[in-house]
């Protein structure tokens, strides 16, 4: 990102920032730890302003977010543990995320359920760094069946929220 | 997608956001298309051959004699045929949160209590067949139940601590 970046730019992405860290507080207000039945899955509430800046601000900028929660949420009294967790989820989904927004396709909905299904993937490579075994491979095939059923949910949450920016002119877009 | 077009009077843009450029989002994103239907069976087969795998290896597996293993930190610290406790056995590994203890019988392990945040482990319950394993993430500990053949040998030594 060799450009300046204006003002607008800068408030925008805070703005969905905030909105990313303030729907992180939401969910684990909404499901506490536990109540979901495999260990490590999450709604991903958090996915949705993700996935808003993807396709209306753009890639760079989605990394950016992802990385960035990742960080306030270790700073505001998160663990290590977690933070290599989302951290790595975080990128992997992004990368899958980005091949599957270009593709002719793959709407919204794909979007969101390959990024659970990599978010999971690289969970399952946080956890697998951290305990330095291999077992913890077992956990995989459920916990993305499970993630892609949380994808779903997300991106009929998405949905909605980017048609009407869009039907706004997308004020975000520019 | 989103596109830069305007990047270059992007100030006069700016200054009225809402009086767009006229770019809207190709609807292609909003409808469920083929490409999804492709990916969702992709990750669904996938899954299922994974889950077929496991669960043909487990029932083979579950034929020999189980052994357990113990790993803190990738090291293994116990690995012993679950026969040679015909008492019950408590075990505790010291951890950098506190303490895990781990119950072994003839026929059973479970951990009993784990000084962890989660309590994942806890609930997992107990652990009969080879195959069957818990995890404490935060303390770095897998506790599993393996097949027969003793590969890395007969291995109990050099535990932090240890009380029967």
């Amino acid at each position: 990102m060799k450009k300046h970046w204006t003002a607008f730019q800068i408030t925008k992405l805070a703005i969905l920032l905030a909105l990313a860290l303030m729907l992180s507080i939401l969910e684990a207000w909404l499901l506490p730890k536990g109540i979901l039945p495999l260990p490590g899955l999450k709604l991903g509430l958090a996915n949705i302003a993700i996935l808003v800046t993807l396709y209306t601000v753009g890639k760079k900028e989605a990394l950016l977010l992802a990385i960035l929660r990742s960080l306030v949420v270790l700073v505001l009294g998160g663990n290590f543990v977690g933070f290599v967790f989302s951290m790595l989820g975080g990128v992997w989904a992004w990368c899958a995320m980005c091949l599957l927004c270009e593709r002719k396709h793959v709407s919204i909905f794909g979007t969101s359920i390959g990024g659970a299904a990599c978010h999971s993937i690289g969970q399952i490579m946080a956890a697998m760094l951290m305990t330095r075994t291999v077992y913890v491979l077992v956990y995989l095939p459920y916990l993305i069946l499970a993630s892609c059923a949380m994808g779903a949910v997300i991106a009929f949450l998405t949905i909605p929220v980017v048609r009407a920016l869009d039907h706004l002119g997308n004020p975000v877009i520019q | 997608m989103p596109k830069k077009d305007g990047q270059s009077n992007t100030s006069d843009k700016l200054s009225t956001p809402h009086q767009a450029c006229g770019q809207h989002l190709p609807p292609r994103h909003f409808r469920f298309a083929s490409g999804d239907v492709f990916l969702i069976i992709a990750i669904l087969v996938f899954c299922g051959i994974l889950i077929t795998g496991m669960l043909v290896r487990r029932h083979t597996l579950s034929k020999k004699t189980p052994y357990v293993r113990i790993t803190v930190d990738g090291s293994v610290v116990m690995n012993r045929a679950l026969s040679a406790f015909a008492d019950e056995t408590e075990y505790r590994l010291a951890t950098e949160n506190g303490e895990v203890v781990v119950i072994l019988n003839d026929h059973e392990v479970y951990i009993q209590s784990s000084d962890c945040p989660d309590q994942i482990c806890v609930q997992t319950g107990k652990l009969t067949k080879p195959g069957d394993g818990a995890i404490c993430l935060p303390n770095k500990i897998v506790v599993q139940i393996v097949a027969g053949s003793s590969d890395s040998g007969e291995t109990d030594g050099k535990v932090d601590a240890v009380a029967k």
